[in-house]
């Protein structure tokens, strides 16, 4: 197990460096200024120029603004946004609200999609099973930003029942509610629909069947064996999930004026801001690996069949 | 001369008025106040705000997010009024000049910065020269270029990454035109006439700074002390400004709110939202979702206005050397008459926009309406004659750039379609990913056919839609246009000691551009705006931004 | 974030089934044609595919023909689905915009299909440092938010790829597919390294066989099931990934027509005007539900354990 996770660990390292030096190199290759948006609607001043292009090393080669950013970084300097703004305070300023609301799309996701799994799991074929499948395939249908215009109108402006926007970087898990429940929409049909493939078949299989033959009841039986079985998959699920989950939130972060991570990327890419963007997904990537390693982890934990050794 | 200096005891006498008037609604506020806090509270507003691009030094900052919170926490010399533009001695007593090209400043005795320190003279020159001196690097040093002396202030090395390098390096760091005579007295010589120097003193580029600045100007620009209505009391990057009012000050437009958030966001929309919710209480723009169909009308009743500022939309052609299709001022003219203003205006701005009809926007002194004349009007048929006249479009389709991150993706294709339409010339609209390139393209000379362009004045003066844009090497000349006849009648008007004058010759130019079509007038902004239930007195500036100083809450 | 999900649910075919290669197609036929599911979505993608290549049979109007001074008004009065913002038919829209976007779904598709079937069949195949390197590399783009890099991507593509209809397709594709395809390099890779250490496929590769043969004839034939499984319901996802990187304002752009483009543009005016983005919308629901609806009708028929 030891010597596994040491593996795992050691594997991380290119990947990291692999994808951050993906990153850099696409980011370097934006086109265009980052000085030309600053001056309005005129060219800037040279001598402006000049020192704006000093500040950030942006008359070095590509591969020299790489190592002199590598070896910030490594020492935990993540450097300077155009505006001149620490991008390491914008990030733990940021990560904690997009980190909530991931964690609060997640349990959304797993309590609705588990649960609309299991009425379908237990009566494969029959009337609910049908739509619950249809509806949830019709929810995957519907681009996110449609579901979440639409929610944040109906359910925030017109009848009031959620704050329109959140804004504020603490914020409280009343204003995150909607955006969470948009979020999470996406993947309660690939809760549902894993929860149900899942228990249907453990339904069938012959421990449960042996577990009621022996006097089980109907309940315990699916309940205690068959569920939690079932339960493994989706559990890796949402795992994965959750890393999806904290780079997917442009969109909704966007719509409710949320100051989170995905909000920050997508503006720093346009302000052509490569020290934030680099910054931003290098943690994003981070987060993602190590929830994957975790979610391995716990694999081996839940089912025993499955060893690291 | 004599015109000058009238306009400014004129102003000064209306000031004298408006100070009664802000005092009258100062002392009826206190009385209604009803903040727990105590004190003379005029309460709280929160207000949109968006990032700042620069540190905050009006010196250093050109764009309305840094502007708009900038504005109420420096005084300048001279203040434009909120409803016409028009100019008044602010900290100056009075600007005098005989010659518009040597002036004399008084400032206003016992003015003092938010930290205490007396406004000198001093704090004005060093503060420009800082400005002007180009290794600084401070955005508005262009500003200075009238004054005298401002090119020895230059970096004139030929490196292109930096020059300021070695023998590039500027010769002085003071302008020869500036001079203190006194404590408070200086004198500005520029080095050619300007006949409008005493207008453009009220942008915020000619501020006094105090002398915390050059201690530590990073620190400076986080915090920054001023001399304005507002202090800066704490600037929480990408979340909030926080303003409050400024008690020691003595100037004539005082605020009225006890404290002005700013409230950062990315986007207008979720701000639109939050003012309908009354969270917000003031956006500064109405977001294209609530203007269609008037929709801002019926969510804000009685609680929005709108008003003409000073910003024109253009269509800039790329200089004959990039583009030669477009070379010929016939195709110019019959391109600029096949754009159906009107219908654009009315379907796609939802009325938002009024049609031009000439270069100059109707909110300044000088504005004279019709300077395009016929070229500017919608006729189909006499476009497409006019085109066939001049042997027909030579490319193969005509194409119309924009930034695509700034929300012109709807008209220009309109506009597109238009001249597609009338002219029978396939026309396609193109999108350059964003500002920052769009701008480093017309830059560089790479970029074809038709761009949109815009122009916001930095002082309210006719001057400022023509002499940038339209002389030979402006810096803002994006289609190289040149024409010596025009830069002619620049120079004479600037030279002229009479207004009327000036304008006269200011607008004989501008009808020059009729002929030569360097630019198609498209439409002038209006700025609207929406505010919540809980403040009045919202009033819109020329300059599109809010007067804060007159914003009451209920 | 929907790629790999799918991965997680699909089961790797069984090795007992290998030599029954046909038996299993034509039993997968069989299950196929008895679910309503299938039928609905054959149809509804007949329907799309003959949208895309015809689409003068469903209309004669140019989608590309304003009436600035109608723009916005409601359906009725010549037009079936009203007008946009532009004044544009919007039922001409909706159908021309079918191209585009089945264009992306297919090309996307083919794409992560070709680059990550081979790297997956190597790395599984070869095994060893091969292996460790390319499922490395696999990770690493892996580690990327789809949307986050596809955003970066296309922001950073030169602006040759927007000089045509095509080119700005295959923009949009190549940064789907950059992104797209070690999912499906993974799910390849661990089909073969299932079906390698049987018994046929040690008994060919001791006969003499090329590594071309024993993959060609004996590994991708079982492979391949799941792969096509994942393929028809990513094909609906790209199309809705496509929609919504144009509504950022960074997928397709003029001159090509997608329902992605005009649910963007019209997503301002859901308050006012909600016509205009209900029927691109709608046509984008339905093409994404059709092939995921198809997917998910493959799946069942070839899953012995459904059945």
């Amino acid at each position: 197990m030891g010597t596994y996770i040491v593996r795992r660990i050691l594997q991380m390292i290119p990947v990291l460096i692999g994808s951050t030096f993906l990153i850099f190199i696409m980011v370097f290759a934006l086109p265009g200024d980052p000085l030309a948006g600053k001056c309005g609607e005129r060219p800037c001043p040279p001598a402006y120029a000049a020192a704006f292009k000093e500040k950030y090393n942006l008359n070095d080669p590509w591969y020299v603004q790489y190592v002199k950013y590598g070896a910030n970084l490594a020492q935990g300097d993540f450097g300077e946004t155009y505006n001149g703004i620490s991008v390491a305070e914008q990030l733990k300023d940021r990560y904690p609200v997009t980190v909530k609301l991931g964690v609060m799309a997640l349990i959304f996701e797993g309590v609705i999609g588990v649960v609309a799994g299991v009425l379908t799991g237990i009566r494969k074929g029959g009337f609910l099973d049908n739509v619950v499948l249809i509806s949830t395939l019709v929810v995957i249908s519907i681009p996110i930003f449609v579901i979440g215009g639409v929610a944040q109108y109906f359910l925030g402006v017109k009848w009031g029942i959620f704050p329109v926007t959140v804004t504020s970087g603490e914020a409280t898990v009343y204003q995150l509610l909607l955006p969470a429940i948009v979020l999470g929409s996406l993947s309660i049909a690939y809760v549902a629909r894993l929860t149900r493939t899942n228990l249907a078949e453990n339904l069938r299989s012959d421990y449960v069947r042996t577990a009621i033959s022996k006097g089980l009841t109907k309940r315990r039986a699916y309940g205690l064996h068959a569920l939690r079985n079932s339960l493994i998959p989706v559990v890796t699920f949402m795992g994965y999930d959750f890393g999806a989950l904290l780079g997917g939130a442009i969109v909704t972060e966007s719509i409710f004026n949320i100051p989170g991570i995905g909000n920050y990327i997508f503006r720093s890419i346009r302000a052509r801001d490569g020290a934030s963007v680099v910054g931003a997904v290098t943690i994003l990537v981070l987060v993602y690996l190590v929830v994957n390693l975790v979610v391995d982890l716990l694999y081996g934990l839940l089912d025993p069949r499955i060893s690291h050794d | 001369m004599r015109g000058t200096t009238r306009t400014v005891a004129v102003a000064a006498m209306s000031a004298v008025a408006l100070l009664a008037a802000g005092c009258g609604g100062g002392s009826s506020d206190d009385s209604s106040s009803t903040d727990a806090a105590g004190g003379s509270s005029g309460g709280e507003i929160t207000v949109f705000g968006c990032n700042p691009q620069n540190p905050l030094v009006p010196q250093n900052t050109g764009e309305t997010c840094g502007g708009d919170v900038l504005d109420p926490v420096f005084s300048k010399l001279v203040h434009y009024d909120s409803d016409t533009a028009a100019p008044e001695n602010d900290q100056a007593e009075s600007i005098e000049t005989d010659d518009n090209q040597n002036f004399t400043i008084k400032i206003k005795p016992d003015l003092k910065f938010h930290d205490g320190t007396p406004i000198t003279a001093e704090s004005f020159v060093k503060a420009w020269n800082y400005a002007a001196y180009a290794p600084n690097g401070m955005y508005n040093g262009y500003f200075f270029e009238p004054v005298e002396g401002f090119g020895d202030l230059q970096c004139t090395g030929t490196d292109e990454e930096d020059p300021c390098k070695g023998a590039g390096k500027a010769k002085k760091e003071e302008m020869s035109g500036l001079k203190v005579v006194d404590d408070t007295t200086f004198t500005i010589k520029t080095s050619q006439k300007v006949s409008n120097l005493p207008v453009r003193l009220g942008y915020q580029a000619f501020a006094a700074l105090p002398d915390a600045f050059y201690d530590d100007p990073d620190a400076f620009g986080d915090k920054p002390i001023g001399s304005g209505p507002y202090k800066l009391e704490a600037w929480n990057k990408e979340q909030s400004m926080v303003l409050v009012k400024n008690e020691d000050y003595t100037g004539d437009w005082p605020g009225k709110v006890d404290k002005i958030t700013f409230k950062i966001y990315q986007e207008v929309d979720p701000a639109y939202n939050d003012v309908l919710a009354d969270n917000l209480d003031i956006v500064t723009s109405i977001p294209a979702s609530a203007l269609i169909d008037d929709k801002y009308k019926s969510d804000l009743p009685d609680r929005n206005a709108q008003k003409e500022t000073g910003v024109i939309q253009t269509m800039t052609f790329a200089p004959e050397k990039v583009s030669p299709d477009y070379a010929d001022p016939k195709i110019r003219q019959a391109i600029s008459m096949a754009v159906d203003r009107d219908t654009i205006i009315t379907q796609i701005f939802n009325n938002t926009k009024v049609a031009a009809t000439g270069w100059v926007s109707p909110v300044v002194d000088g504005y004279k309406a019709d300077q395009c004349g016929e070229y500017c009007t919608y006729d189909p048929a006499k476009a497409k004659a006019l085109l066939d006249e001049a042997g027909g479009f030579k490319g193969k389709q005509i194409t119309l750039s924009y930034n695509a991150d700034g929300g012109h993706k709807e008209w220009t294709e309109a506009t597109c379609n238009s001249i597609k339409q009338a002219l029978g010339v396939d026309c396609v609209a193109k999108g350059v990913v964003d500002f920052a390139t769009f701008r480093a393209q017309i830059g560089e000379g790479k970029m074809q056919g038709i761009f949109r362009t815009g122009w916001q004045m930095d002082y309210p003066s006719i001057e400022n839609f023509l002499a940038p844009l339209y002389t030979t090497g402006a810096s803002s000349n994006d289609g190289k246009y040149s024409n010596p006849e025009f830069d002619k009648l620049i120079k004479d008007a600037a030279a002229a000691t009479d207004e009327a004058e000036a304008n006269s010759l200011y607008q004989q130019a501008e009808a020059l551009l009729a002929n030569d079509m360097p630019a198609v007038p498209l439409w002038y902004n209006k700025t609207v705006m929406g505010w919540s239930n809980k403040v009045d007195n919202v009033k819109i500036t020329a300059f599109g931004t809010v007067d804060y100083t007159a914003v009451t809450t209920k | 974030m929907t790629e790999q999900s799918v991965v997680e649910e699909t089961h790797v075919q069984d090795p007992h089934d290998a030599g029954e290669e046909r038996s299993l197609a034509s039993d997968a036929w069989r299950a196929m044609r008895k679910n309503p599911l299938f039928w609905i979505s054959a149809v509804m993608i007949t329907v799309f595919v003959l949208m895309a290549a015809f689409p003068s049979l469903f209309t004669s109007t140019s989608p590309n023909q304003p009436v600035l001074a109608e723009a916005r008004s409601l359906p009725g009065d010549g037009t079936w689905f009203g007008r946009d913002f532009q004044g544009y038919d919007i039922y001409a829209r909706c159908i021309y915009g079918a191209r585009a976007s089945i264009l992306v779904g297919l090309f996307t598709t083919i794409g992560t299909v070709l680059v990550g079937g081979v790297i997956g069949v190597m790395s599984g195949y070869l095994g060893g440092w091969v292996d460790s390197l390319l499922s490395r590399i696999g990770d690493v783009f892996f580690a990327i938010p789809l949307l986050l890099g596809a955003i970066i991507f296309l922001v950073s593509l030169p602006g040759f790829f927007d000089s045509n209809y095509l080119l700005i397709v295959l923009k949009v594709v190549l940064a789907l597919v950059v992104l797209g395809w070690p999912s499906l390099a993974r799910l390849m890779r661990s089909s073969v390294i299932q079906v390698k250490p049987n018994d046929y496929v040690q008994a060919a590769r001791a006969l003499g066989a090329s590594p071309a043969r024993v993959i060609g004839s004996h590994i991708l034939p079982n492979a391949l099931a799941p792969m096509i499984v994942v393929a028809t319901i990513n094909l609906g996802a790209y199309i809705a990934a496509e929609a919504t990187l144009s509504f950022l304002g960074i997928g397709l752009q003029y001159p090509a027509i997608s329902w992605g483009i005009d649910i963007s543009s019209a997503i301002i005016g859901l308050r006012t005007t909600p016509h205009m983005l209900f029927f691109p919308g709608l046509f984008l629901s339905l093409a994404v539900l059709a092939f995921i609806m198809l997917g998910d009708a493959v799946r069942d028929a070839l899953d012995p354990k459904s059945r």
